[in-house]
């Protein structure tokens, strides 16, 4: 129900009339009757003097119940049955000088009050139309704000939820580093993968993310991509969950091939490829990253955060095989993971 | 009727599904002497605690994939295993406490895991 309705009765009479639309023999009738009702009415009760008083209400009555054209009727008909209870049959004219000057006159006033009763008809209608629309424009308004509180509570969660990741990364660098600077350079380094994996994230509305927009946001500054950095594989759409992990890794991987490995020299790559199979009826994921053209890969004497983070996070988020191999003639990380615990392709 | 578990034990179980705010809690309550096990999900949880007995302290994320989420995985472990040590974590400002188990603490994410500890010792010794 309409929560602008006002208490008046007049305004409960003009609503009542403007939601019942009435058919019009049903209204030629009322207004016909009441005029005829009033003129016997006044004829039996009250004096010739005061002919056309009684019909004033029924005219304003019908121009504010059923519009103008009724109005305008109400008070045509209202001054002929006036006429009729005061007139002399002797007369030829009907009606003596005066009584013709007096309905003449309540005519002419009378149609102003009918035209008058439909304006404040029409006036309210507007109202109420408009009363309507902002009633309708609040209640917009009060979803827009409710949306908005729970857009920002899960913006709160989501930010929380990636500080408690950042924290994670900032001390598992700081107790895996051998010192300060390196550990700053790390944390920075670290820090600006996530957030390339946040901006692809956040363009999805966090619900998922482009394989091949990951690779192309967080592995472009380490090597032009097509050239030194070669990714291959069928359009695949990682979860929101692994694809922070993803990230990460994949950093970690380009940072340790520009100090040590495929991207240190001026010739080798990158080759990355990713393929997706079938065992035993359930979709599995491949994927390879392989370091071709570099020096000599000698491996590390101390794993530190980054193949350790890489392996770890990678085999929990895709909860599959992962796996760092330093060969001689470059690096090869192999993960091996069901499908669906990574990601989607894409049709 | 809850199965009594022992209290002089330091043996923490860790159920997080973010596998890298896992790791960092393992490492930290590792450092600070803690025997830990890690789960991801609820019915990872439940398999380590039907198994090892000496878990004392149970640390569940509200938010977890599964049949079963952090709360309901913390009321079962109030019900199945009275004496443990139970905290609450999640991303969320603010927790109803009556949607807490009793004798349960809710920290808020990021952690501060010196105050962590500390309210673990605090509610160990009650």
């Amino acid at each position: 129900m309409p929560q602008y309705r006002s208490s008046l009765s007049l305004d409960r009479f003009l609503e009542w009339s403007l939601e019942h639309e009435i058919p019009k023999a049903y209204r030629f009738v009322f207004v016909t009757v009441i005029v005829v009702a009033v003129g016997v009415f006044r004829t039996l009760f009250v004096t010739s003097l005061l002919p056309w008083l009684f019909f004033i209400p029924v005219i304003v009555l019908s121009g504010l119940m059923f519009g103008r054209s009724w109005g305008l009727y109400a008070s045509t008909l209202s001054t002929v049955a006036a006429g009729v209870t005061i007139s002399d049959p002797q007369n030829p004219l009907w009606l003596s000088g005066p009584q013709w000057a007096g309905s003449i006159l309540f005519l002419v006033v009378t149609l102003g009050l009918a035209w008058l009763a439909a304006e404040l008809r029409s006036a309210f209608a507007r109202y109420r139309s408009l009363a309507k629309r902002h009633e309708s424009t609040n209640g917009e308004l009060k979803q827009a704000e409710s949306q908005q509180l729970l857009l920002n509570e899960e913006l709160s969660h989501r930010l929380k939820n990636v500080l408690a990741v950042v924290q994670s990364v900032v001390s598992q660098t700081l107790r895996q580093a051998s010192d300060l600077p390196s550990a700053s350079t790390a944390i920075s380094a670290r820090l600006v993968a996530l957030g390339d994996a946040t901006t692809v994230l956040t363009a999805n509305s966090w619900s998922s993310a482009d394989m091949m927009t990951m690779i192309e946001k967080v592995l472009g500054p380490h090597g032009a991509i097509g050239v030194r950095i070669i990714a291959k594989g069928p359009p695949l759409t990682l979860n929101p969950r692994g694809a922070l992990a993803f990230a990460l890794a994949l950093h970690e991987l380009a940072t340790n091939a520009a100090k040590y490995g495929a991207l240190s020299n001026e010739t080798g790559r990158i080759e990355l490829t990713w393929s997706v199979g079938h065992v035993e009826g359930k979709a599995c994921l491949k994927l390879l990253w392989r370091e071709v053209g570099g020096p000599t890969v000698k491996p590390p004497k101390r794993r530190g955060f980054g193949s350790t983070m890489i392996e770890r996070s990678l085999r929990a988020y895709f909860r599959g095989e992962a796996n760092m191999d330093y060969r001689s003639d470059g690096l090869r990380f192999e993960v091996d993971c069901d499908l669906e615990a990574a990601g989607i392709v894409k049709a | 009727m809850g199965q009594g578990k022992p209290i002089n034990t330091s043996t923490i179980l860790i159920v997080e599904d973010e596998a890298i705010i896992r790791f960092e809690l393992t490492d930290y309550f590792q450092d600070a002497g803690y025997v830990v096990f890690e789960a991801s999900d609820a019915d990872e949880a439940l398999s380590i605690l039907e198994h090892e007995t000496s878990v004392r302290v149970v640390l569940t994320d509200i938010q977890l994939p599964g049949s079963m989420d952090g709360l309901k995985l913390a009321h079962y472990v109030r019900d199945r295993y009275p004496p443990t040590v139970l905290l609450v974590t999640s991303g969320l400002a603010q927790l109803n406490a009556d949607a807490l188990p009793a004798n349960s603490q809710f920290i808020a994410k990021p952690f501060d895991p010196a105050r962590m500890l500390r309210q673990i010792d605090a509610m160990t010794r009650d």
